[in-house]
């Protein structure tokens, strides 16, 4: 039985950190607590006689830093998320979509977007949002801080790549055009810089429901100037929820993308592709149709995509 | 442990324990029920109050969080004297908004939190904030046309939003 | 009763409820939110098999824990018949979730604590999960049921000519087979119960169930007490829809209290609201229809087995639905139906608005969509050839009266634009329309109902009239103050304050949508009666006879002679000085005068071979309901997005219209529920998904546009001409949507719920 038996209150980073160090396992952080009281029911937090309260560690921030990157707070709620103009539009506008289709509307005031990713379920709406954008993880422990890579993050069903004296503090997205420099010296010099795009699909039973596929896509293309051009996919990144015990990306899709002009008929043949693992199945939805969700989620957001692209205002 | 908050605009020193849910808090020992409880880990929206004007589920909410937050329950809405309700109370009521009640007190507060940002919502905008609260009684269109209607109310100013 | 002329002054009027102000202001006291000093809190230790024999129960460990009271098990009360599920298992569980052990504690947390270490040892059994398999030979019989069917609880058989001609002579045979599932009522309150042992040994019980009788006399039962020692208060309920019928744990809580001498609270969470509240019981239904070259349907053969589960649960009323709903609407020369409800080791079966007949009109009105596509018919227009006329005899030999299929089915197509062209709807999403009709019998049930007249001519009213949202409480109200015809604010429901009481009479309750056709009349009656008492005092203090008395607007006159009136309060002066009354006189101007009665409305009987009707009536009225649907599927994700219903229901009156409108859009949008999304799913008898991210319910954003239609043929003897108004929307509603759905997509799907898998995968 989950029998709390103190809480502490940190109001540093470094005080939650040392929090963490010194009780472990004994500890839980409880930013929305949204997932807290159904775990605690099934036995899960029974270890568990610490509480941590993050809601004091000023981590509830979105800004655009100055390395031109997007910094949001661990402690950021969906709702704050599905406000904020960073995170609507350009390479970032999966991350405000996905934050609003999280539903119902008391959720998306409560629950955060560190909680949504260290618990480490592969169908929430948030992972895969996050391993499409290519996210980094800013971790604090007592030992210090580090950076893990969204590809390496997530595991396993309640299984993330966070040791128990770990602290989420920040989410870090790339820049808009994606990481510029290195792409330059890609390009062998050419100033030209890419610009990002990104979308997110979730097809539930309902219109307030946990996804039964959700799918998040971003593309990088040449900047280009005229419209009339089909935009050449620099880099592709299309990551699917709900399919296993983690979110993953579709890298035969990403490889068919990356170097073609997304039009119709690459979006055809890249959705087409056929989805050669058997999603999991669950109680919303069988392997068979997961399967054909996933290629009318893909389809739909790429279709989103090429529409966005094309209404964008062509910059030179 | 002790904590001070506000509930409904009133500040109380409360001795809860670590374990109590937000909802136990005001519903056991403060004894405001008109909060109600409808499902085991969140989802149906019976518990919905305010913290912060803003709706959240008290059943999964700790109740310590409430220390130094400003709560509002359906207790803190509309009722000056037995006679004075808020426009969106007055409106469900005109209405036939409801029928067995269990769910109006969070209707009337995810409304109230509403207009309380946006006081022209679209019938849409209006369909998204309830949509957090389950009505097993009626078609919720009632409820919806009832919030647009205490809208148009409140923005002529007729009544004083208390 | 429809004599009157005048202009109402409540009756037919939109009145504001009376329970609104409570409500609206959070102010409205529900089961859950009633306390007593020094209560208790009970937890159930339920059973974790589907089918075992207890083997043996140790409390011994929870016993030791600090905190905890008492015990009850299945021994501590009486055994009752197989209708009735025991409040607590005894020899042997018959489903999972079946509670066994009940302790209660000093609070909640040590009584769930003890309830887990509560110890039982089970001899597993194999359980019979299907009702195909628990009705084949070999099975272990669950429970007597009739002779010839093994686990067969209830069995209803109607014989209409001869089917077998029929088919014979028929040009086209069209069979289908249609399957529901099981659901949950979900009423937003869980299941609460507050027992409070009394100074005679008895005891008072807060419980949310149907009616206040029913729980008093089941309680008695179980617990072997006088009924008089069984008092019960029924306050407002959070909803209903069938899901407080199970009385037995209003028993067990009794129990409790009367064991630990102190207060006993038992509130369930809402999983085990969907355990113990019983769920809408799964079916099964076939039917075969032969049809003439000239597009007649001249045989119908229908079978339907339902899952009981483990216990009867009112299965003989739950049969008769599925019977009355297949016998009515259409006029079928050789019909045959039959009903089986079948014991299985499941969550028993219980009411769910319009038990069974939910099923049998989503079957029934499948079929006749699927016939009459085939037969290149428009599914309105083959209807209407088929559709009952008054006069006609139904296929239980019983004449229609007062039905309005044509209308009603009419009426809706206009209004959802049946026959228009519109444009297509941008890909992926296309358009599709379906309708649906049915009609709903009539329960009849005794009620007792008395009003007090006072002496400035306000009324209260003491029936046990139960509010469970559909706003009874104020429609009797306007019932009370037509008959006097006064002011409503001059009518007080006592029931408002604390709930109704077991104490002012027979209640029958919210069931079957009776209140208002059963309690009304008897509420009128009570009314009538006070009116005759008050003519009878006034009588000779104004020169008259009594029957040339009315009582009107809070004034007593006569009707030949106008101008001899007096007031109310004067009577009591008057009266108690004529009469020399032996009644306590009270302070000048005031006293009270009462009325009370008893309304039962007597129905025919059956020929137990054919189910044909030997006399009177099978049903008092009966409700008719049409239902049209217009809603958009996206053909590549299979959802639905339904746009438009209009939904006409027949109540004979509406004493207050928009409370009436209420209950149609309430019905739908639960029918659409059902269509669309609700299923509870079973793995070896264990519900797994007791929960709302599984279990899903529309909410504001699936809500269509629902435009509900009133149609208003008296029944001779409702009160002011109404019939119920409850149940009687939900039974088109899913049937309506299938047919939709095949509109747009061409795709029959003949299982609830049409989920978006299913749309897209068949
Ligand atoms: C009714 C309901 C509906 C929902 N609907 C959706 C939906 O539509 N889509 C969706 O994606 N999700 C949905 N969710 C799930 C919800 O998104 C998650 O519960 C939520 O994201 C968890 O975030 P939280 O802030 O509440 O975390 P908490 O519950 O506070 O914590 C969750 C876990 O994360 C850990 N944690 C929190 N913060 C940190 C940190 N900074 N560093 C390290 N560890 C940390 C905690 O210790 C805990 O183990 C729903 C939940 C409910 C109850
Ligand atoms: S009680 Fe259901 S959301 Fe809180
Ligand atoms: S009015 Fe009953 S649940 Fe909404």
């Amino acid at each position: 039985m989950f029998n709390p038996i103190e809480l502490r209150k940190p109001s540093t980073l470094l005080e939650a950190v040392s929090d963490l160090a010194t009780y472990g396992f004994d500890a839980r952080i409880i930013a929305g607590n949204t997932a807290l009281y159904e775990l605690a029911a099934q036995g899960g937090l029974d270890d568990v006689h610490i509480l941590i309260d993050s809601s004091r560690l000023g981590l509830d921030y979105i800004r655009s830093g100055t390395d031109g990157r997007l910094h949001v707070g661990a402690t950021t709620t969906f709702s704050q998320l599905a406000k904020n103009k960073h995170c609507l539009q350009g390479r970032n506008a999966a991350l405000g979509e996905a934050a609003s289709r999280i539903s119902p509307p008391q959720i998306r005031n409560m629950g955060t977007i560190g909680g949504s990713i260290s618990i480490g379920l592969p169908f929430l709406d948030m992972p895969v949002t996050l391993l499409a954008l290519d996210a980094e993880i800013n971790v604090m422990s007592k030992d210090g801080r580090k950076t893990i890579k969204i590809d390496d993050f997530f595991v396993d069903y309640f299984t993330t790549a966070l040791n128990p004296e770990d602290l989420i503090t920040e989410i870090v997205f790339p820049e808009e055009d994606g990481s510029s420099e290195k792409k330059e010296e890609e390009r062998g010099g050419n100033s030209q810089r890419s610009v990002g795009f990104s979308a997110f699909i979730k097809i539930g039973r309902t219109t307030v429901d946990f996804a039964v596929i959700n799918c998040a896509v971003c593309l990088e293309i040449e900047r280009h100037e005229s419209k009339s051009k089909s935009p050449l996919v620099e880099k592709a990144r299309v990551a699917l929820g709900c399919v296993g015990n983690k979110p993953i990306r579709r890298r035969d899709i990403e490889a068919l993308l990356e170097n073609s002009e997304l039009n119709r008929a690459t979006i055809e043949s890249a959705a087409l592709l056929p989805v050669d693992f058997e999603p999991s199945p669950s109680i919303h939805a069988s392997p068979s149709y997961k399967k054909k969700m996933i290629t009318v989620s893909v389809r739909e957001a790429l279709y989103t995509l090429l529409d966005r692209m094309n209404s964008a205002t062509p910059i030179s | 442990m002790r904590i001070r908050t506000v509930v409904n605009n009133e500040t109380l020193d409360l001795e809860i324990s670590l374990s109590n849910s937000l909802l136990e808090l005001l519903r056991d020992i403060l004894g405001l029920t008109g909060t109600k409880k409808g499902c085991d880990f969140g989802g149906c929206g019976m518990c919905t109050v305010l913290v912060e004007d803003k709706p959240v589920f008290s059943c999964i909410t700790p109740a310590w969080r409430a220390e130094g937050k400003r709560i509002t329950t359906i207790e803190g809405v509309g009722i000056r004297d037995n006679h004075h309700l808020h426009p969106i109370q007055a409106e469900m009521l005109k209405n036939f908004a409801f029928q067995c009640g269990y769910c109006t007190p969070s209707m009337v507060l995810v409304a109230k939190s509403l207009l309380q940002e946006n006081p022209s919502p679209t019938e849409q905008e209006v369909k998204e904030a309830l949509s957090g609260v389950i009505c097993r009684c009626t078609g919720y269109s009632r409820y919806v046309k009832a919030v647009l209607a205490a809208a148009e109310t409140m923005k002529k100013g007729l009544e004083l939003d208390i | 009763m429809l004599t009157q002329q005048k202009q109402t002054v409540a009756v037919g009027l939109s009145i504001e409820r009376i329970d609104g102000i409570p409500k609206v202001t959070g102010r409205a006291l529900y089961t859950r939110d009633i306390k007593l000093p020094h209560m208790l809190y009970a937890k159930i230790k339920r059973s974790n098999h589907p089918f075992a024999r207890i083997i043996n129960v140790n409390c011994s460990k929870a016993q030791e824990l600090n905190g905890v009271k008492t015990f009850v098990v299945g021994k501590d009360f009486a055994p009752m018949s197989n209708e009735d599920t025991p409040p607590l298992a005894r020899d042997r569980v018959q489903y999972l979730g079946q509670a066994v052990v009940a302790v209660a504690a000093d609070n909640l947390q040590i009584a769930e604590r003890a309830a887990e270490l509560v110890e039982i040892e089970y001899e597993p059994l194999p359980a019979l999960l299907e009702p195909m398999l628990s009705m084949s030979a070999g099975s272990p019989i669950l429970s007597p049921g009739l002779n010839n069917f093994r686990n067969v609880g209830n069995y209803l058989h109607i014989i209409k000519g001869n089917v077998n001609d029929g088919f014979s002579k028929a040009d086209l045979i069209i069979e289908n087979e249609f399957s529901t599932v099981a659901e949950s009522q979900f009423q937003m309150e869980p299941l609460s119960f507050l027992a409070r042992p009394d100074t005679d040994g008895g005891v008072t019980l807060w419980a949310t169930s149907s009616g206040t009788s029913k729980v008093k006399y089941e309680v008695s039962s179980y617990l072997r007490l006088d009924p008089r020692k069984v008092r019960v208060l029924i306050t407002f309920l959070g909803g209903w829809f069938g899901s407080k019928e199970e009385n037995h744990l209003s028993a067990v809580c009794a129990a409790l209290a009367l064991k630990s001498k102190r207060p006993v609270k038992l509130e369930l969470t809402r999983a085990e609201t969907m355990t113990a509240s019983g769920v809408r019981h799964p079916s099964i239904i076939s039917i075969k229809d032969g049809i003439s070259r000239g597009g007649v349907i001249i045989a119908r053969a229908i079978r339907a087995t339902y899952d009981g589960g483990a216990y009867g649960s009112l299965g003989n009323l739950m049969v008769k639905n599925a019977v009355m709903t297949a016998s009515n609407v259409y006029s079928i020369p050789n019909f045959e139906v039959e009903v089986y409800r079948v014991y299985t080791t499941r969550v028993p079966g219980s009411a769910k608005r319009a038990p069974l007949g939910f099923q049998m009109a989503f079957a029934i009105e499948s079929q006749m969509d699927s016939v009459a596509r085939r037969l290149n018919l428009d599914p309105v227009d083959f209807r209407l050839r088929h559709v009952l006329r008054n006069g006609e005899l139904n296929s239980m030999g019983e004449e229609t009266i007062g039905m309005s299929y044509e209308v009603a089915l009419s009426k809706v197509a206009k209004e959802i634009g049946w026959k228009a062209s519109e444009p297509p709807l941008e890909y992926p999403w296309k358009k599709g329309k379906g309708i649906a009709l049915a009609a709903k019998w009539g329960y009849s049930a005794p009620n007792q109902a008395s009003v007090r007249v006072n002496a400035d001519g306000s009324i209260d009213v003491f029936a046990p009239i139960i509010e469970n949202g559909q706003g009874t409480y104020t429609g009797i109200l306007q019932l009370v103050a037509e008959e006097f015809r006064i002011p409503v604010e001059m009518v007080n429901i006592a029931s408002l304050i604390e709930g109704s009481s077991s104490e002012w009479g027979i209640g029958t309750g919210a069931r079957a949508s009776q209140q208002m056709a059963n309690l009304g009349p008897a509420v009128i009656a009570a009314c009538k009666e006070a009116k005759r008492s008050i003519a009878h005092v006034a009588a000779s203090a104004l020169g008259v006879d009594e029957t040339d008395i009315a009582v009107e607007d809070g004034k007593i006159y006569s009707l030949s002679k106008p101008s001899r009136q007096m007031k109310i309060k004067d009577v009591f002066i008057q009266g108690s000085i004529l009469l020399g009354s032996p009644i306590y006189v009270p302070p000048h101007g005031h006293g009270e005068f009462r009325g009370s009665s008893t309304y039962l409305k007597k129905i025919g009987h059956f020929d137990p071979k054919n189910g044909q009707l030997e006399d009177g009536r099978a049903s008092p009225y009966y409700i008719t309901v049409a239902q049209a649907i217009e809603l958009a599927v996206n053909i590549e994700t299979g959802n639905v997005k339904v746009m438009k219903v209009a939904a006409a229901m027949d109540v004979g009156k509406a004493i207050n219209p928009e409370l009436v409108r209420g209950q149609i859009e309430g019905s739908v949008m639960m029918g659409l529920n059902a269509a669309l999304s609700e299923e509870l799913i079973f793995s070896e008898g264990s519900i797994v998904n007791a929960n709302l991210a599984d279990y899903k319910l529309l909410t504001s954003l699936d809500t269509p546009e629902i435009l509900p239609f009133i149609l208003e043929t008296p029944y001779e003897q409702g009160p002011w001409g109404a019939r119920g108004a409850g149940e009687a929307s939900i039974l088109p509603t899913a049937a309506a949507v299938r047919n939709a759905v095949y509109d747009a997509t061409g795709k029959w799907i003949n299982s609830l719920p049409i989920t978006p898998e299913k749309i897209v995968e068949s």
